[in-house]
């Protein structure tokens, strides 16, 4: 999308998404590291 | 591993054509890298030679989307390989670049994304260098997780070979990237991922005329592939990306084209909001330059700001009048 014209709203929302994104990786990731403990017990 | 096939559609690059050849080899061994040259009147076909023997020299210029599909079809690449790296004559490839998008090449994978850098050159080319990390790094980024990634850039893209057998190549726009990466959407064609680890570097327009020329294309070619889709009507998820994207554009268009007068009608609020938006701007360009270690631009800004500014004109101009530009190649350096 380079070129095309943006502003601080739709930076902003794209931001968001990055977050968002982020968060559910580290919480799918300790979600699997507790799941994994629980079966090897 | 899967089969992979390096592409090169070149029309008059004889300049920068050998450092990207060169890049390639670095990574493809010299019978997987494909080169056409579009009616090149300079000595491109004979550079390409001096590197792989796969070379095709037309005399007629067909344009990319077309040569490309000529180049394909001539070497049967898609019976032959299992995906394909296109890459532009001005862009060299990172030599990690197969290592890093290798395995996130799954069934169904259409196409990975990688991550154009700006080489430096002037303060143009560095504006360019702000503009692709926010289009890359915030934008791509995020509408990858989403599985919305609007444009696969033609010189940094890696296409399943299936689903390049689906994609029509007949009728080409002045943006092919787009008209592809719409293709994969409308077809169902598999996934794009976005992979910011595997670089392509790429030479950017370093005069203005370079500069407006390259953005009116862009936006002209946005245009065409939206008209021609019927974007936003399909209602995907890649429909409203594209929506927001192109209203928000207009709106801002608008506003800058209005911005006297707003001045004169609301001042304080007005100014409030240019700082609001400038404040973000100039956040992005400092860490740009302590990234990348120049600071020598950093009060050219203000500058910058107009610039994006402008190219917001520009795409209400293309907006009204998308089908009257012309394809004009960038001066190299």
């Amino acid at each position: 999308m380079y070129g095309l014209p943006y502003t601080g709203h739709s930076f902003l929302a794209h931001l968001v998404v990055i977050a968002v994104a982020q968060i559910r990786n580290v919480y799918s990731f300790f979600k699997s590291g507790i799941l994994d403990q629980c079966s090897q017990k | 591993m899967p089969k992979i096939a390096a592409v090169v559609p070149a029309f008059n690059e004889e300049k920068t054509l050998g450092n990207t050849l060169n890049s390639l080899l670095h990574i493809f061994s010299h019978k997987d890298i494909y080169v056409i040259s579009d009616g090149s009147t300079d000595g491109t076909a004979a550079k390409a030679r001096e590197y792989t023997e796969n070379v095709l020299d037309e005399f007629q210029n067909r344009g990319k989307m077309k040569s490309l599909n000529y180049l394909i079809q001539s070497f049967s690449l898609t019976e032959r390989y299992d995906y394909i790296l296109f890459v532009d004559a001005d862009t060299t490839v990172a030599f990690d670049f197969l290592e890093q998008v290798t395995p996130l090449l799954t069934d169904d994978t259409a196409c990975i994304v990688g991550q154009i850098i700006s080489r430096s050159h002037n303060f143009l080319t560095f504006y360019r260098k702000i503009e692709y990390f926010i289009g890359q790094e915030i934008y791509k980024k995020s509408q990858s997780s989403l599985g919305i990634i609007t444009v696969a850039p033609g010189c940094s893209s890696i296409f399943n070979t299936r689903c390049l057998k689906e994609i029509d190549f007949s009728n080409p726009t002045l943006a092919e990237d787009l008209d592809m990466t719409i293709q994969i959407y409308r077809k169902n064609l598999g996934k794009i991922k976005y992979c910011s680890q595997a670089r392509v570097y790429t030479q950017d327009p370093a005069t203005f005329r370079d500069f407006y020329n390259q953005i009116k294309r862009w936006h002209c070619g946005w245009f065409q592939c939206l008209k021609r889709y019927r974007v936003p009507f399909g209602w995907t998820r890649f429909d409203l990306e594209a929506l927001y994207l192109t209203s928000e554009g207009v709106i801002y268009g608008f506003l800058t084209l209005g911005l006297p007068w707003l001045i004169f009608k609301y001042p304080q609020l007005t100014l409030m909001g240019i700082l609001a938006d400038f404040s973000i701007f100039f956040l992005f360009t400092l860490y740009i330059s302590y990234r990348n270690n120049i600071y020598r631009y950093l009060p050219l800004v203000p500058l910058y700001y107009v610039l994006k500014m402008l190219q917001s004109i520009i795409y209400i101009r293309c907006l009204c009048f998308s089908r009257n530009h012309l394809w004009r190649k960038v001066r190299r350096y």
